[in-house]
């Protein structure tokens, strides 16, 4: 049992990543109706951002952190304004291509750039025991930002008016214009909201996990997952559907079918499996509730 | 010599695997990421077919056809749910399982090690051990697939197919069954590629799950997308052109560690360039909403 309580404490924690990852995607989904293919590799991007200032010149940590951002939230707009933008009224196969060859052209300046062996983060952790559970500072800090970050995103989204004209282009996008809706500027806030989300959701996981230039296909991936389970477009249904996974994956580990267990490399099959399953299941119905 | 017959049979497997790719893309507009699976799955046949139990090339090819053919019903179960990005979604899902399947199932597929030394086939009696001869046998089999292709793409197939794209209801309306004709198009296509798949295998001598990563299927989608989407011959001369292109960069000065990341910068800048000056040119159509 304190083994499954271990995985359980650890499915929260990589849960909680998947869904600051596919919580970004979700918003930007609702409201572009694109699937942002290259929404890993932004992640992947900053978590770069991130280990050449702060592990490799040594930067400190708020600074590295803010430049980050900074990079992150520009390398965004670019995706948006080249990537995305042109494409959004156009076949629907147009805007996924365009950003898978995003994803290509950022994989391959980051393996120009940084090599393609794994590198890590070294911060120090300490480790704390919370009953028969070990989790490090790190971990702690993940699951505090992921629930701030939440928080925070929730109160935007229902007790603001800029939520409330979220809500209303993603419904009727002709009455939302009609009634004044500056879409281009919410569309560029909401793009702005969840490339902040992510990125510092990808600077923790750099942190946690190791880097290296294949990463961002599985978290893409992993993020698609989320927001099919979760209902497209619905940001809570998201985040439920990323913890949900996470604790999926880790629990998976712990249980013995008849003396054979599953080993972690069929770890990412429940993601692809949640996908097909969900995806035949609901048809080609618009999921689309907030 | 050897490398000019080398670069030939490159473009013989990838213009055959990119048309037959084209089949799904072109026609009916359906962006099927689970394209390189079929690939792989031929591939895998073969290579254990004839590693293991020293089968002769035709059985192999028949049951790599077969192979494909039977994942070609997934696929088609999926068109039939599904369409647009939750379709290249769900495709993309059934790759990455069949990837984790390659890579784990080790007693048949040998896990990331691969199957390696897979022996050239034998044909009529005659080993094929050079570039030369085994041009000479994947040279016909690729002009048979172009061609069938070709006859596709000219016929009243292609012309359902693209009415299918556009708008379905009317292609009821005017008696014709949509679903066998999108079926008939994802059978050849899968079919195709695991043909190519059959002849990659023999040719490369090697195979592990990573020669069927993502990559490829980037490398296939730039060929369709550069040729023109639904246009024959010019996918037949992207995937010449896009074969020799990266063949220019080892003339280049530089480390080798570093050719393949500018591969992927070229490919997928071309792609980009492209997809971004057809769609200024008006000549995709607007998304029905």
């Amino acid at each position: 049992l304190e083994l499954l309580l271990q995985l359980f404490a650890n499915g929260i924690i990589s849960g909680s990543c998947y869904a600051l990852v596919a919580a970004g995607l979700a918003l930007s989904y609702a409201l572009l109706k694109v699937l942002n293919f290259a929404h890993g590799h932004l992640i992947m991007v900053s978590a770069y951002t991130f280990y050449y200032f702060f592990s490799v010149l040594n930067y400190p940590i708020f600074l590295s952190i803010a430049i980050t951002l900074f990079i992150s939230i520009l390398l965004g707009f670019i995706a948006l304004f080249i990537f995305i933008k042109p494409f959004l009224n156009l076949n629907s196969y147009l805007p996924l291509v365009a950003t898978i060859s995003l994803s290509v052209i950022v994989e391959g300046i980051i393996s120009l750039l940084f090599g393609v062996d794994t590198k890590s983060i070294i911060i120090s952790r300490k480790y704390h025991n919370i009953g028969p559970i070990i989790v490090s500072s790190l971990q702690i800090s993940i699951v505090i930002y992921t629930i701030i970050s939440f928080a925070l995103l929730g109160y935007l989204i229902k007790y603001t008016a800029f939520g409330r004209s979220i809500k209303c282009l993603r419904e009727n996008r002709y009455s939302a214009l009609s009634l004044g809706i500056n879409e281009r500027l919410i569309i560029l806030f909401v793009f702005f909201i969840s490339i902040l989300v992510s990125s510092l959701g990808g600077v923790l996981i750099s942190a946690e996990t190791n880097l290296s230039p294949y990463m961002a296909n599985t978290y893409t991936i992993k993020a698609f997952a989320c927001m099919i389970i979760g209902g497209i477009g619905n940001l809570w249904g998201t985040i439920y559907a990323g913890i949900f996974l996470g604790i999926l994956e880790n629990i998976s580990l712990g249980i013995d079918f008849k003396g054979y267990h599953l080993t972690s490399a069929y770890k990412d099959v429940f993601a692809y499996i949640l996908i097909l399953l969900t995806l035949i299941l609901t048809g080609n119905k618009q999921l689309r509730k907030v | 010599m050897n490398y000019w017959l080398h670069l030939l049979i490159l473009v013989c497997i990838y213009s055959s695997f990119a048309q037959s790719h084209n089949l799904l893309f072109g026609l009916t507009g359906q962006l099927n990421l689970a394209h390189i699976s079929s690939f792989a799955l031929g591939a895998y046949t073969t290579a254990i077919l004839s590693t293991y139990h020293n089968n002769s090339m035709f059985s192999c090819l028949v049951a790599s056809m077969f192979i494909g053919g039977i994942f070609s019903l997934f696929i088609f179960f999926i068109s039939s749910r599904l369409h647009d990005d939750r379709f290249s979604l769900a495709t993309l899902a059934l790759s990455l399982l069949l990837s984790v399947i390659f890579i784990n199932y080790r007693e048949v597929t040998n896990g990331v090690f691969g199957i390696a030394s897979i022996p050239r086939p034998v044909v009529f009696n005659i080993e094929i051990l050079n570039n030369l001869n085994f041009l000479c046998i994947i040279a016909p089999f690729s002009f048979i697939i172009l061609g069938i292709n070709y006859v596709l793409f000219s016929n009243r197939f292609a012309r359902v197919n693209k009415a299918i794209a556009e708008n379905c209801e009317v292609v009821l309306g005017l008696g014709v069954n949509p679903k066998q004709y999108l079926f008939a198009s994802i059978l050849c296509s899968s079919i195709f590629a695991a043909t190519t798949g059959a002849f990659y295998a023999w040719y490369v001598s090697y195979i592990d799950p990573s020669s069927f990563s993502f990559s490829e299927t980037v490398l296939i989608i730039t060929i369709n997308v550069l040729g023109g989407i639904g246009f024959f011959w010019g996918n037949v001369i992207a995937a010449i052109f896009l074969v020799l292109l990266p063949e220019l960069l080892t003339f280049l000065p530089l480390d080798s560690s570093y050719i393949g990341p500018i591969r992927q910068i070229l490919y997928g800048s071309l792609l980009f360039i492209v997809i971004a000056l057809s769609s200024r040119f008006n000549s995709v159509k607007l998304r029905a909403v």
